[in-house]
């Protein structure tokens, strides 16, 4: 594999962290614009821990995940008493908040006789844990798909459990989860948590695969992406986002001759499924459907062996 | 088991409840009744938490519950029913009465990790009585957005069923329903939903209202005009001029 095919690979890893993490939100029936502000803090965070405090890598990703989910449940449980669209504009609000604060804050140590950390509009360079080690892009490729498979397993462990319905039933009909008994803002706080976590497991990748990160690629563009995969691909499985990550990142990379009109094509083919399938490609009568022919199939190979 | 006490609710300048006074003891089945803006749905949304009164009190089983959040009062045993039906759409019957179950009981962080039951499977006794009770049993497996109306209206009850609620409150439990399927919902919330519980129902059809209620209340305009056994109720003059527009009541 070529360098090229390595980093649209590596992309399509990294940018879906973002896009599971906006799809757990919207699982709860929220719209976050905001997803994008975890992303960016937890690639600095995790910069910071391995670059200035010269820290191993994993506990750099733990440290950019938890700095994100933290923060995120802290905003949540300040925001999501709002309904709806203030709800959403609150998160767009906090994440441009987080980008320009970022443009100012300059905090450098020395490290081996080099100034290193964020520099305000410069960005934070020199992440270079990557160099040090010697790391190809390629076996950096197999982290992030290491662990985006486990993200994945996580979150569809959880969808089968009952966390998973809950989160289902305040996505489909939140009056409904009130009147049953289930604390509507508690749980989405939670969601919201796990949505800032995913986002941060993404941005600590992103800062030591790129080795530096600069505010303006956590713009708001980065959010309504992160949106648009899940209900392009779907809200009825954790599957759903990833299928829209790569038609996006992926397929309209690949062909070419569209790369000018990527935004158009792109553009069109999210309103076009808002019409037709406005929970997207396998939303979640499509997945019961799929489950219930498995499930035949396997009870049919079952009594046939 | 439940109270109102000068209970009174505002949307702007609009009062849609004023001073209503209201005691309903265990084991009744109260009919509220009234036409169309009278206040019915306002006061069951009051008393669920949908939203908090303007003015007085609530008690329910003996806490005072004015102001609490829906989720809090839900979870001192009480269930409801929705005139525009609330059911999870794309889940299966079987899903949305364990869901129901499932809301009140969460069980912990670890619990809400356990997987969730599949039909037939462990814990899901409970939910399957309720289907049975409903009749709805053979078709748990069916999206309930692909159920007909009043099977729709019988997984509503089969959800305050599972609970085991102890006030359980119907609005319009056979609005849009032909005059048999008036009668079995009238059997249903006689013969399953009543026994052992308390009942509010509010409903237009005066079949329904005779076939089930023990007590009467009527509503206009945000007040209580009257209350009483039913036959003595609807045979007031000013009760069949507000409702009934001074038709007899046998003929709605």
């Amino acid at each position: 594999m070529d360098d090229y095919v390595i980093t649209v690979l590596s992309n399509i890893g990294m940018i879906s962290f973002v896009a599971l993490s906006a799809y757990l939100l919207l699982l709860t029936g929220v719209i976050s614009f905001g997803q994008q502000a975890y992303f960016g803090l937890g690639a600095y965070a995790a910069g910071a821990a391995t670059a200035m405090l010269l820290l191993p890598i994993w506990a750099g990703i733990l440290i950019g995940a938890c700095v994100a989910g933290l923060m995120a449940a802290l905003v949540g449980a300040l925001t999501l008493r709002l309904r709806g669209l203030y709800f959403s504009i609150s998160t767009l609000a906090f994440a441009e908040m987080v980008r320009l604060v970022l443009l100012i804050v300059e905090v450098q140590v020395e490290v081996d006789g080099e100034l290193v950390g964020p520099a305000g509009a410069e960005g934070f360079h020199d992440i270079r844990w990557m160099f040090e080690r010697d790391i190809s892009l390629g076996e950096f490729m197999l982290l992030i798909y290491a662990l985006l498979a486990l993200v994945l397993v996580a979150l569809l462990l959880i969808e089968r459990s009952r966390l998973g319905s809950i989160f289902r039933m305040l996505g489909s009909d939140d009056l409904l989860a009130d009147m049953q008994g289930l604390n509507v803002v508690g749980y989405r706080v939670l969601a919201a948590g796990l949505a800032g976590v995913l986002a941060g497991i993404g941005g600590a990748l992103y800062a030591h695969f790129t080795t530096y990160v600069e505010p303006q690629f956590f713009n708001v563009m980065l959010g309504v992406h992160a949106l648009a995969y899940g209900l392009i691909g779907g809200l009825g499985t954790a599957f759903g986002p990833l299928i829209g990550v790569a038609i996006d990142v992926g397929f309209l990379e690949a062909v070419r001759f569209i790369q000018g009109y990527r935004m158009i094509v792109f553009g069109g083919l999210v309103a076009l499924l808002l019409i037709f399938m406005p929970r997207g490609l396998l939303d979640e009568e499509r997945v019961h459907r799929l489950k219930a022919r498995f499930r035949r199939r396997g009870d049919a190979h079952a009594a046939g062996s | 088991m439940l109270t109102l006490q000068g209970l009174e609710k505002r949307f702007g300048a609009l009062a849609a409840l004023s001073g209503i006074d209201l005691e309903v003891p265990a084991g009744e089945i109260l009919g509220i009744i009234g036409p169309n803006g009278s206040g019915k749905t306002t006061l069951l949304n009051a008393v669920t938490g949908v939203y908090p009164p303007s003015a007085g009190r609530i008690a329910f089983g003996g806490a005072d519950i004015t102001g609490w959040k829906g989720h809090r009062i839900a979870r001192l045993g009480l269930a409801r029913t929705f005139q525009n039906i609330r059911l999870f759409p794309t889940m299966t019957v079987f899903q949305n009465v364990w869901a129901a179950q499932h809301a009140r009981t969460p069980g912990g962080l670890l619990g809400l990790l356990r997987s969730r039951p599949r039909p037939g499977g462990g814990d899901t006794r409970r939910v399957e009585a309720a289907l049975e009770q409903v009749g709805l049993l053979a078709s748990r497996e069916v999206l309930a957005r692909h159920l007909p109306l009043p099977a729709r209206r019988r997984l509503e009850i089969a959800r305050a069923l599972v609970v085991d609620a102890r006030l359980v409150l119907l609005d319009e439990p056979a609005g849009g329903m032909t005059p048999a399927e008036t009668a079995d919902m009238a059997r249903v919330i006689r013969e399953v939903v009543a026994p052992g519980r308390t009942c509010v129902v509010i409903e237009h059809k005066m079949a329904l209202i005779t076939g089930v209620c023990t007590r009467l209340c009527v509503l206009d305009f945000g007040r209580k005009i009257a209350e009483g056994h039913p036959d003595e109720v609807l045979d007031r003059a000013e009760v069949r001029e507000v409702y009934l527009g001074g038709v007899d009541a046998s003929d709605a």
